[in-house]
Parts: structure tokens; C-alpha cells; sequence
């Protein structure tokens, strides 16, 4: 579904990525783990074309988008919720969604079933279709963050440290609401620094210095010692 | 009680206009956090396109305009004024980049200087004869104040552009327009297309700022090159600030609030024989002051 190839990228002279490779099947949940300045921002930046890449190509159902725009590729089901949430503060809830929905609009019907759909994964959001997005509570914001994504009508839904400075049982319902999203079919990519994302992954990629080092799966998921290890190095 | 009602009528209608301007300062502030001082020849310009158009494209003679042709010349302007505010963002604002809010300020006051410097090569420094959509008046029932038909006209393009902004602001691209100005960055990951916003939202202004200049000179009855930014620039902008920068509302509220202020003051100066010169724009300097000191997030604005 999504494969990220031998990447190379960077923020001009400050190359970041040094052949980062990794791939995510359909409905997988993957985590993208590691430290602060590991690279895994930088890689799902270059995922949804926020990063240009100087070598290698990111594949999506089999094509390389790395030439697209954000907007082709959001058309084309790859959408981003960023790093601190960044819901539009001036706006309700509704609208913050109807924003989401910006590649979906000729499909207003579409659009209506979905928000309902959204509202009903993300309860917590119904309650609060008319207060502004900036009078939310951090996890509300998040939720909010994660349904303006899902309004783009996602393939693969990139969540970028969704649990940064939540309080521990909100990071429990947005890591479950994740799962679900996986479950209904969404590839779902968790960039994390919280080693609690493992719980609902399929596939775990550890991050250092712009490469992946070490790829987890079944029950080297839950082995404490190894992901302790690979954290203290 | 009469003076007073003359004081609201004239107030009305120089209020209308410097909301049409007001709009599209608020307009192009909300998308894009730029001050333009461009706004009053994105008026003035399409004003003597449309003129041109009347009297035949003879920018010598004195001929008169055939008022038959106002509806397109009107047409015309529109369409000129938004091409002129689209090409001031792609090729003035764009190019600059990420600049302070003083540098993109005194980029658009130079665009505002160059085109009225292309007005007096073109038309010299003179006044030129500029229909109204509808001449004459009537008498305000009750009383002997004679409102000019003119007025009614301003007041009632202000009212359709204040609804069709409520329309766009409901609308799909009004929405992502607010996200744009919100957050470009996600509502780029959104897909919205942020250029194409900002490029709009100027493009909008530019029409708007076109309407000001054709019905602004229609107040006069006479176009002269500059004449938008010189006569309801300042107060315009004033009622921007008065409103609070960003708010639309504020831009129209705080319009009429300056066009009644300025015309209050002509009246005062003028009944009691003061020796005051220029009292109209000394009352407006003295609002712009009195809300940077008392109120500066305007009426309906908030502290940024």
C-alpha cells in the first residue's frame, strides 16, 4: 500500500534522511517510533509531499508520487493530521471539518454521510459541533485533528505524535480510535514517541539518525527488553 | 433636528463608500496579514477604465460620457479591478515572500504612488465628468433633507456585497479561505490550494475596491487621478481599525461610524464659524488616534 524506498531528504543544506526505507500493508497499523529528531516527521512529511525528497521514491499502490503535490496526493487518499494538532482555532468544529472535506465537496452528499460517520467514531466532537476548535481541550483538538483527516476520505492516514502532551487515558481512546479506523480498512501510520502505540500496531519501525534500524512485528511488539534496548541504544 | 438628519444622509452614503474600502482592506488583512495601501487605486484605475470606455477611449477631450454605456463600464471595472488585485499579489506581494508587516506596507504604498503617477500621464491632473447610475433625489418624508437617489444606490451595493460575503463565507472556498488565513500549513494538508486562495481573496478586494471607485466618483460627479486613496483611503482604513482589523462587520460598522464623524465635523466647524482647517480628515486622525490609545483590537476585533 505504502512504501517509502531508499529516501533521502532534508530541510535544505541539513540533510535528514539517509535511506530510509520502510512498507505498510493495507488496514496495518504501523508506528513509526524513535527520538526527538530521529526523522520520522521528516519521512511522513516526504509521505504526503510537505518535504521534498532528494533520492529514492515513496510508492503508493505500486506509483511513485513523489513528484505530486500535497493536493494530488490528498485527492489520491494519502492525508496528514501534523504534529500539534494545528485545527483552525477561528472556526467551529463543523467548519474545521467542512475544511477537511475541501477534496470531497462536489460530493456533498458524500460529505454529509462522512461527517456524520465522524461525528459518530469521535463522539466527543458531536457534542461540540459549534464551539470553536480553539476553545477545545487538547484531546478534543486531537480528535478534531484526526476527523478533519478522515473528512479527505483517507486510504492512509498519517497521525504525527498524536499523543504529545495528552494525559495518558486520552491517549488510550485516540490509540484505540486508530485501531478501529485500521480495522474499517484505513492504513493508519502512527508517528510516536510513546512506546504504548505498539499495543495497537501490526508493524513497528524504529527511527535513528534518518534510518530505520530495527522493524517489530507479532510478538516482538510487546518484548520490553528488546524495545527497551533499542531506545537506550 | 433637519441638520442632524443631513448630517446621518451625507454620514450614509460616505460611509458606504468607505466600507466598500474598508471591505477590502479587511478582506486582503484577513487572508494575508498585509496592510494594502493599494486598495484606493485598485479603485481609482478601474474607475477611469470605465470611464474610458464611456467617452470612447479619447483620454483628451472633454467628452461627455454616454451614460448608456454605464452598466458595462460599471462591468468593466469589476473585472479590471479584480485582475489588478490578483496581479498585485502574484507579482508584488508573492515575490516579496515572508517580509515584515512594515515592508509589504510600504511595497503596496509604492504600487498606490506608481498608479497614480500612470493616472496623471494619462489623464493629467484634472477633474473629469463621472456619471451616477441614477441622478436626482428626493425629499425624506416629513422633512425638507433631499437624499440623492445615489445614495440609495451605494447603500444598496453595500447591502448585496455584505450578503454575498456572508454566502462566500459559508461556502467551501470562504471556509478554506479562513483556514488558509488560520493555518496554511494544514489547510495545505487538507488539500486546499493556499496561492489560489490568497490570489482570490486579492482579487476579490480589487473588485470590491473597484465598486468604491465607480460610485466613489459618482458621489463627486467627477474622477481626478488619485482620487480613492485621497478621499476615503485614510477613513476607510480608519473604520478598518475602528471595526476590528479582521471583522467584516467591524469594516462596514466602522465605515459608517467614520462617514457620519467626518461629516458631523464639517457641519460643527461650519455652524459655529470655527476656524478649523480641514475638519472632516482632522476628525478622522483623531478616531484613528483615540482607538489606537482606548480600543486598539477595534469594536469586533480581538488583541492578536
Amino acid at each position: 500500500m505504502v512504501e517509502l524506498d531508499d529516501l533521502h531528504a532534508g530541510y535544505g543544506a541539513l540533510p535528514v534522511l539517509h535511506g530510509f526505507s520502510i512498507a505498510v500493508e493495507p488496514g496495518q497499523v504501523a508506528v513509526l517510533l524513535g527520538l526527538n529528531g530521529a526523522g520520522k516527521s521528516t519521512a511522513v512529511k516526504a509521505l504526503c509531499g510537505a518535504v521534498a525528497t532528494t533520492s529514492g521514491a515513496v510508492r503508493y499502490r505500486g506509483e511513485d508520487i513523489s513528484g505530486w503535490s500535497t493536493a494530488t496526493r490528498v485527492k489520491a487518499g494519502v492525508v496528514m493530521v501534523p504534529e500539534g494538532r494545528r485545527v483552525f482555532g477561528d472556526l467551529s468544529v463543523e467548519r474545521n471539518l467542512q475544511v477537511g472535506s475541501w477534496t470531497q465537496r462536489r460530493n456533498s452528499k458524500w460529505v454529509r454521510g462522512q461527517r456524520e460517520h465522524v461525528y459518530k467514531v469521535l463522539p466527543r466532537l458531536d457534542e461540540r459541533r459549534n464551539q470553536l476548535a480553539g476553545n477545545l481541550s487538547g484531546g478534543e483538538q486531537q480528535m478534531l485533528a484526526i476527523g478533519r483527516g478522515l473528512m479527505a476520505n483517507p486510504t492512509v492516514l498519517v497521525i504525527d505524535e498524536a499523543s504529545l502532551g495528552l494525559a495518558p487515558v486520552i491517549v488510550k481512546e485516540i490509540l484505540k480510535i486508530a485501531r478501529a479506523l485500521a480495522d474499517d480498512g484505513t492504513t493508519v501510520l502512527l508517528v510516536e514517541q510513546n512506546v504504548g502505540a505498539l499495543e495497537v500496531a501490526d508493524v513497528g519501525f524504529f527511527v535513528d539518525q534518518g534510518e530505520v534500524t530495527a522493524t517489530l512485528r507479532g510478538k516482538q511488539l510487546k518484548d520490553g527488553d528488546r524495545i527497551r534496548s533499542l531506545y537506550l541504544g | 433636528m433637519e441638520t442632524v438628519i443631513e448630517v446621518i444622509v451625507f454620514g450614509l452614503q460616505r460611509g458606504a463608500i468607505f466600507g466598500l474600502v474598508g471591505l477590502g482592506l479587511a478582506l486582503v488583512y484577513k487572508a494575508t496579514r498585509i496592510l494594502n495601501f493599494a486598495q484606493g487605486e485598485l479603485g481609482t484605475v478601474p474607475a477611469f477604465a470605465a470611464l474610458m470606455l464611456m467617452i470612447g477611449f479619447e483620454s483628451s477631450g472633454d467628452k461627455a460620457a454616454n451614460r448608456g454605456l454605464l452598466l458595462p463600464a460599471i462591468v468593466l471595472a469589476v473585472v479590471i479591478g479584480a485582475a489588478l488585485g490578483v496581479a498585485l499579489y502574484v507579482a508584488v506581494i508573492r515575490p516579496l515572500g515572508k517580509v515584515s508587516p512594515v515592508t509589504s506596507l510600504v511595497a503596496t504604498a509604492g504600487v498606490a504612488l506608481l498608479l497614480t503617477t500612470l493616472e496623471l500621464n494619462v489623464f493629467e491632473a484634472r477633474a473629469r465628468r463621472f456619471p451616477r447610475p441614477v441622478n436626482g433625489g428626493f425629499r425624506l418624508i416629513g422633512t425638507s433633507v433631499i437624499v440623492d437617489w445615489h445614495t440609495v444606490v451605494i447603500l444598496a451595493v453595500l447591502g448585496g456585497v455584505a450578503l454575498a460575503l456572508a454566502a462566500f463565507f459559508r461556502s467551501a472556498p470562504g471556509v478554506a479561505l479562513l483556514a488558509t488565513a488560520d493555518d496554511p500549513f494544514a489547510a495545505e494538508l487538507q488539500g486546499v490550494p493556499v496561492e489560489r486562495m490568497r490570489a482570490m481573496a486579492w482579487g476579490a478586494a480589487g473588485a470590491l475596491g473597484a465598486l468604491a471607485g465607480v460610485l466613489g466618483a459618482g458621489v463627486f460627479e467627477s474622477l481626478t487621478p488619485g482620487l480613492v486613496t485621497s478621499t476615503f483611503m485614510i477613513p476607510a482604513f480608519t473604520g478598518v481599525v475602528l471595526g476590528g482589523i479582521t471583522s467584516m462587520v467591524g469594516a462596514v460598522v466602522g465605515g459608517f461610524a467614520l462617514g457620519i464623524v467626518s461629516q458631523a465635523a464639517i457641519q460643527i466647524v461650519t455652524s459655529y464659524n470655527l476656524d478649523v482647517p480641514g475638519p472632516p480628515q482632522l476628525a478622522v486622525l483623531l478616531v484613528l488616534l483615540a482607538v489606537l490609545l482606548v480600543r486598539p483590537q477595534g469594536l469586533l476585533g480581538r488583541l492578536a
